[in-house]
């Protein structure tokens, strides 16, 4: 049995590229390691009757494009925006922003009127600049260094649409790329609570802090949220963000496209220098023409390929390819709703996201912690309540909730392979971190997951446990992601592709690399 | 009446006042301070010892400088080599680094190979960037935001010439440029002592530490523009200036500010003194930093909207202390017994360097500090008494906005952590001080009105580099304001002594 394609790993990107493929008319096969699809965008019972999101817990970045081609809401995709954005404060006051302009002026008010003011602005701004760098995120990057008329092309295009924009933008679009993520928010705004509240974008799933240069482009990387066209929506999937992965599935399906779980690759074969198929790891051989890794770079090219087949240059950028997992996971089950101290009972804020990051400094010690190889005593959480939106997670009145840890260093100073052992008291920093706002939270615990970056690595073949598959510097981003010379979604092997977080764009449950990946092999 | 007004009399006020005397411009130069060479004058600060200028290295003085001044006819001489740089570290290791590879192979020979190999292509890679490096900052940097053809050419051109590099070096650039110092160094090198003393330059005047992304850039030109020392060091470079502005009949206002420009129908008509005189001329060139430029010596009226919020969101937190310290004898090294050094890096990683930037981000300064050191009464004995030295020391990561403010109690401590610090390797350091002077950057900036301290006016990061250094509104000298112009450290290519942004500025005003 030959196939045109085997796309090795079944996450929400090798899902797009296979359906995309497929629906191409070519014939695909999906190999995943696991016995569920998703990768890292995946939904698991993990406690009888509580369904967890249990690594990704957030759609935003999904792209419009897909799920129209895809026809994803046909496939069971069902997109649920959040409301808002709740940071409850030490001292028992609170910050909440919801999508009503109005509530969130009086909100921000509260804490600084010049900065309820310019609010409303500061969208405005990082709409615009989204909008630009949107079709960006849609095609392959060019490489400034080639010589192919037709990259060259796409440059000049790209250098023209950046003539189109204002001295202004242009300097703003300048600044994204490499300021802080404070840094840029200190431009706009004043007061601490909404600048540390509104700083958080920028690090998520980075090895940066708040302060250092770099992080204002993962903020943006954010607010390219769009859900129905509506900017800046983060939102959940009914059924938890595996769900997302299985309409990706029951299309690639509906197209034709074959897949097996618990049928994990254990080597790339190739011969004479052109992929020609996989090896499983039950030793049987599949052949196909093409070959597509939907895994990371390392664990594609150092783990499946074997360096025997690479020129040094490329093993030296593999190897320097900067991954560093700095965040962890606790999935809760719960037998109530959370209390929270600043502002109790059920409400708006419990329905959206709940940021624990009262202040600048706070972050950014978070941070330093994990700079010499701890786990932060006091990390930024990143909290969701699913259930409050989608009933169909929990039992009736009970509640399951997604915490999003950072900083949880990959490389602790005793060394990676020791996380087992901090494993519980990881979670129970977490805890006792929501406890200072939620007291009667650690009462409600049915049942607790922790995930820490080693377990990301080892559970769900995330390199170094990082998220996005390779860390989002400016160095490691456009034509440079994953190795300069490499960033179009072909590798030096022929007929061996890329289409996952490691290439362009980057993380997050977007889809872009996918569907980039598949374009480049249809040869569009 | 004058043709033009420089405000500033330090490197960058003196070349642009020299560069347009000598196209036949009527310049007068007002400086605030009472000598001119503002961070590089020499000055005494214990009877019959010196200090070689607040920012001592001379290795940045531009080649473009100096011959469009023709320096060399002033008295101008660089030295036939840069200094090399020494770095004990407590374990007993250190190191001896010369900048060029083939010396400094010796050295590192017996550290290890590989070091040694590394060296050499690190300045290798340097030396060959270098011509390309020089030329961006020898020159006013593209516009943003221009539709205009000469606009883009300007780009065109500047891609051109890097593309010109050769696809290896452009793609190491690249990829290096934006990274962490930590990062991009350890591609190169794995030992600490020698991974910190080349950070350590670049680290002046960041507000930044060695894992910050973006602190790279910084250090590769810094590198690559970097020349042989001036014979004398920067106050040769001052005195060399002041007799090119004397040559040329440049009019100095010394010890008096300039308390306004004045403006009539949006348009530059001259200032007004601090001694209640005025000055005409149709043009100003402010060599002061840009917030002083743009929110003191202007009426807030005449500043458009746009620029005023960049000057406002302009970073300048000064980090850097100043230590001066008399010596009776010279610095002797206990694991060098014997030589002498003109130049000490003491810092022994950059986890060390990092961990000062901590101290600095909450407001503390950091106990175990960065020093670089020079001692420039050993190539120039004036500068102290017989068999006396000087140590001129700069102190990286000591806050403007110290937690408790820098009460004397404070800038006292700071002097005892430097000392101590020095003192590790020094062992009878403490019977050589003969005095000690501290300051800080709130010192910094009384004295010579940098603000908040900061010795580049304003912090070199990605963001406020080239077309964006103070702000592309203003990144190319002009300013909005017709007849004002802007020529200092806040001006592209940034901070040190170099005599580039008055330069540059200077044929801006010539030229445009």
């Amino acid at each position: 049995m030959t196939y045109d394609a085997i796309v090795v790993g079944g996450g929400h990107n090798g899902l797009t590229c296979a359906a995309y493929l497929a629906r191409a008319g070519r014939k695909v096969l999906i190999l995943e390691r696991r016995h569920v699809l998703g990768g890292a965008a995946v939904s698991e019972e993990v406690h009888p009757g509580f369904t967890f999101s249990v690594c990704s817990y957030v759609v935003s970045l999904l792209r419009p494009q897909i799920i129209r081609d895809l026809q994803l809401p046909r496939f069971g995709l069902d997109l649920i925006p959040l409301e808002s954005t709740f940071t409850p404060l030490p001292d028992g006051d609170h910050l909440l922003r919801t999508a009503d302009p109005e509530f969130s002026r009086r909100q921000i008010a509260r804490f600084s009127p010049s900065d309820a003011e310019v609010y409303p602005e500061f969208g405005l701004a990082m709409t615009r600049l989204a909008r630009f760098a949107q079709p960006i995120l849609e095609q392959a990057p060019a490489d400034p260094l080639s010589f192919d008329p037709r990259q060259l092309l796409e440059l000049l295009r790209l250098g023209n649409d950046m003539r189109q924009l204002s001295g202004d933008d242009q300097a703003l679009q300048a600044r994204l790329l490499s300021m802080s993520a404070v840094d840029f928010l200190d431009r706009w705004f004043e007061s601490e609570v909404l600048r540390a509240s509104m700083s958080i974008s920028g690090i998520i799933g980075t090895f940066l802090g708040v302060r250092s240069p770099g992080s204002a482009y993962v903020l943006l990387h954010h607010y390219m949220g769009d859900i129905d066209g509506a900017f800046r929506s983060w939102g959940i999937s009914r059924g938890g963000t595996g769900q997302v992965s299985m309409a990706m599935a029951r299309s690639a399906q509906h197209y034709g496209a074959e897949i097996r779980t618990e049928a994990g690759v254990s080597k790339i074969i190739v011969e004479d220098g052109i992929a020609r198929g996989v090896v499983l790891d039950n030793d049987e051989e599949i052949r196909a023409s093409t070959v597509i890794s939907g895994v990371d770079p390392r664990r594609t090219f150092l783990g499946l390929v074997g360096r025997e087949h690479l020129e040094d240059d490329f093993v030296t950028g593999l190897e320097r390819y900067k991954y560093r997992g700095s965040s962890g996971k606790v999935n809760l089950a719960l037998d109530r709703l959370p209390e929270f101290k600043s502002l109790p009972g059920d409400g708006q804020h419990l329905r959206g996201d709940i940021t624990i990051a009262p202040g600048i400094d706070y972050l950014e010690r978070a941070y330093d912690e994990a700079k010499y190889g701890a786990y932060s005593r006091r990390p930024f959480l990143d909290i969701v309540i699913p259930s409050l939106l989608d009933p169909t997670v929990a039992p009736p009145g009970k509640h399951v909730m997604s915490i999003f840890v950072q900083y949880a260093p990959y490389h602790l100073s005793g060394g990676a392979e020791t996380w087992p052992q901090h494993r519980e008291a990881f979670g129970d920093t977490v805890i006792d971190t929501l406890s200072e706002y939620c007291p009667g939270i650690a009462d409600s615990i049915l049942h607790r997951q922790v995930l820490t970056p080693w377990d990301l690595e080892q559970e769900f073949g995330l390199t170094e446990g990082n998220i996005f598959h390779g860390e989002l510097g400016v160095d490691q981003l456009f034509f440079q992601r994953p190795i300069p010379g490499w960033s179009r979604y072909r590798s030096p092997v022929q007929g061996l592709w890329m289409c996952a977080s490691g290439t362009h764009p980057g993380g997050g449950v977007m889809g872009a690399p996918g569907y980039n990946a598949a374009r480049m092999i249809l040869g569009g | 009446m004058f043709d033009a007004i420089v405000i500033g009399a330090g490197t960058n006020g003196l070349s642009a006042a020299a560069r347009l005397a000598r196209s036949g411009v009527r310049v007068a130069v007002v400086e605030q301070r009472p000598v001119v060479g503002g961070l590089a004058a020499r000055e005494e600060f214990h009877p019959g010892y010196f200090t070689p200028g607040i920012l001592h290295d001379s290795s940045r003085v531009a080649a473009r400088v100096v011959e469009e001044l023709d320096l060399q006819h002033h008295g101008l001489k660089r030295r036939a080599s840069r200094l090399p740089v020494y770095s004990p570290a407590i374990d007993g290791t250190d190191l001896l680094l010369h900048a060029d590879p083939e010396v400094a192979g010796k050295e590192l020979g017996a550290l290890s190979l590989a070091e040694r190999d590394a060296y050499r292509d690190w300045r290798r890679l340097l030396a060959r960037i270098a011509p390309f490096v020089t030329r961006m900052l020898s020159e006013a940097p593209p516009q943003l935001g221009a539709t205009s053809l000469s606009a883009g050419w300007e780009w065109l051109k500047a891609g051109v010439g890097l593309r010109r590099l050769g696809k290896d070096d452009v793609r190491t650039l690249l990829r290096v440029a934006p990274m962490s110092l930590a990062d991009s160094l350890s591609e190169w090198f794995q030992t600490d002592v020698l991974q910190a003393q080349l950070a350590a330059p670049a680290l002046l005047g960041s507000w930044g530490g060695p894992w910050s992304p973006g602190t790279t850039l910084p250090l590769l030109l810094h590198e690559a523009t970097a020349l042989p020392d001036i014979a004398g060091g920067s106050p040769a470079f001052v005195a060399a200036l002041k007799s090119s502005c004397d040559a040329e009949q440049v009019e100095f206002f010394l010890g008096t500010r300039v308390h306004q420009i004045t403006l009539e129908s949006g348009r530059v008509r001259g200032v007004t003194l601090s001694n209640g005189e005025t000055l005409d001329a149709p043009c100003v060139l402010g060599t002061c930093d840009p917030q002083q430029l743009f929110h003191d010596l202007i009426e807030p009226r005449w500043l458009p909207p746009q620029l005023a919020a960049d000057m406002r969101c302009l970073r300048a937190r000064g980090t850097t202390t100043k230590v001066h310290i008399a010596l009776n004898a010279p610095l002797e090294f206990a694991q060098r017994p014997g030589t002498t050094f003109e130049l000490i890096r003491i810092g022994e990683s950059l986890r060390d360097l990092e961990r000062a930037f901590d101290s600095a981000k909450y407001g503390e300064y950091s106990r175990t500090p960065h020093l670089e050191v020079q001692v420039p009464s050993i190539a120039d004995p004036s500068y102290a008494p017989d068999e006396h030295h000087v140590a001129s020391i700069l102190v990286h990561h000591t806050p403007f906005d110290l937690g408790g403010g820098w009460t004397a109690a404070a800038s006292k401590g700071l002097g005892r952590v430097v000392l101590a610090q020095l003192a590790q390797h020094v062992p009878d350091l403490l019977d050589r001080v003969e005095a000690m002077e501290v300051l800080t950057p709130i010192d910094l900036a009384q004295r010579y009105g940098v603000p908040n301290g900061h010795v580049h006016h304003g912090e070199v990061a990605l963001d406020q580099m080239f077309a964006l250094r103070p702000s592309h509104h203003c990144s190319r000298y002009g300013t909005p304001i017709p007849g004002l112009f802007l020529g200092g450290s806040g001006a592209h290519p940034g901070g040190g002594v170099t005599g580039l942004p008055g330069l540059l500025a200077a044929e801006r005003i010539l030229f445009a």
